[in-house]
């Protein structure tokens, strides 16, 4: 980790040394020139060549500021590291998957219990699932977020997510509770209208929003909404359903 | 393809107001309606403009129905997101991204929204997203040009 943050510092001083250095340089040269001729100018005894070195070394010192100024305001931009800004390296790219799993995560906010559950109920659920023919790849944040630790930024984990759900063949959602500021009604929303067929696992007693079970009531969207009361109970709801929780014959 | 039908589709906690709360949301988005259209927009499409109380909500598949039908035909999306809420609006964002509409979230307070959304902005994922800004909720003139300005900038960027 230690050795990738230092490679990666490295290389953003190396692009911005390629982006700015030039420059710089340039400006310095300038600074030490105009120096130089105004430092040494009068040592020379004839009054005409103290002049001529004085003019010179300033018209010189000057152009050269002028010009590293004019390379700096044009200078490349300094490629985005990973981070806010970073970009999606390949914008086509789908990420394919027979499953996506989502459960709110960072909803949870500083309820670390209440987020470990959720990651404990995700792993069930995967491997529950992967006991079933026809699910080999599944995607989770909860596997690659799985505590507050993990969770990269958002932009990067919104690219991620969104790539993933793009490529993903099914999507099921745990819902233990809903906290408020969960991303999870936004990526079950994005997956309707990709008519990825869903699934809805949610904790007894748990309200659904009212599109989403407008979503479970309609004919036109494939959601499936079951209810459970633990961990066992959702290993029972995906042996015995298997793949028609997603509208699929068995 | 069709032509859009509404210029602005905009989403709004709705039943997660209560019905005191409804009221009271409800009003403020027709304001912010009412200043759009005086800013040059033809039809807005908003759920609540035709339910005046939480006891006229339609059934729920039907809304999901007209909602995705309005979605599709609508040039903009717009969220009207007031405080951290567990909404309805928030799958409708969903719909939005899906369908490559270019979107606004208007936010009273950034950190309210959900993580994944709170700097998707910057997320730049290219043919993945439509153009998506996050912008301050204030009132309903302020809110109506901080529209008018994410339309302008559309098409200024070709996407009139």
């Amino acid at each position: 980790m230690a050795d990738k943050d230092s490679d990666g510092m490295w290389s953003t001083l190396g692009d911005v040394f390629k982006s700015y250095g030039p420059g710089v340089a340039l400006i310095f040269a300038g600074l030490a020139i105009s120096g130089i001729s105004i430092y040494r100018g009068p040592e020379y005894k004839e009054a005409a060549t103290q002049l001529a070195v004085l003019a010179g070394g300033s018209v010189m010192g000057l152009f050269a500021i002028a010009l590293g100024v004019v390379m700096l305001w044009r200078a490349p931009a300094v490629p985005a590291g990973p981070g806010p800004t970073a970009t999606a390296p390949d914008a086509n790219r789908r990420k394919a998957c027979d499953l996506f799993i989502a459960a709110p995560m960072a909803g949870f906010g500083n309820d670390e219990a209440g987020l470990k559950k959720a990651v404990e109920l995700v792993i069930g659920a995967q491997q529950a699932m992967e006991r079933l023919s026809g699910i080999e790849s599944v995607h989770s944040p909860a596997f690659t977020r799985p505590n507050r630790d993990k969770f990269e930024s958002a932009a990067t984990a919104f690219n991620v997510e969104l790539d993933s759900l793009r490529g993903a063949k099914r999507y099921l959602l745990i819902l233990p509770e809903l906290p408020a500021q969960t991303s999870v009604l936004m990526t079950i929303g994005a997956a309707i209208t990709l008519n990825i067929p869903c699934a809805i696992l949610a904790k007894a007693g748990t309200e659904v929003p009212y599109l989403l079970q407008g979503a479970v009531d309609s004919k036109r969207a494939q959601v499936r909404l079951e209810r459970y009361s633990d961990l066992k109970d959702i290993e029972n709801i995906i042996a015995k359903e298997g793949l028609r929780l997603f509208g699929e014959d068995p | 393809m069709t032509t859009p039908a509404y210029d602005v589709f905009i989403a709004a906690p709705m039943s997660a107001l209560g019905e005191a709360g409804y009221a009271q949301g409800r009003a403020s988005v027709l304001d912010i309606i009412t200043q759009c259209s005086a800013r040059g927009f033809g039809p807005i499409y908003f759920a609540g403009a035709e339910i005046g109380g939480t006891e006229s909500f339609t059934d729920e598949a039907e809304a999901l129905r007209r909602d995705l039908s309005a979605l599709k035909n609508a040039k903009l999306f717009v969220l009207i997101y007031p405080s951290k809420l567990v909404t309805s609006a928030l799958i409708e964002v969903g719909y939005a991204l899906a369908l490559k509409l270019p979107s606004l979230l208007l936010v009273r307070d950034r950190a309210d929204l959900p993580y994944l959304l709170n700097q998707a902005e910057k997320a730049g994922a290219g043919d993945l997203l439509p153009r998506l800004k996050i912008a301050p909720l204030g009132g309903a003139d302020e809110s109506a040009a901080a529209i008018a300005a994410f339309r302008d900038e559309l098409i200024g960027q070709g996407h009139g």
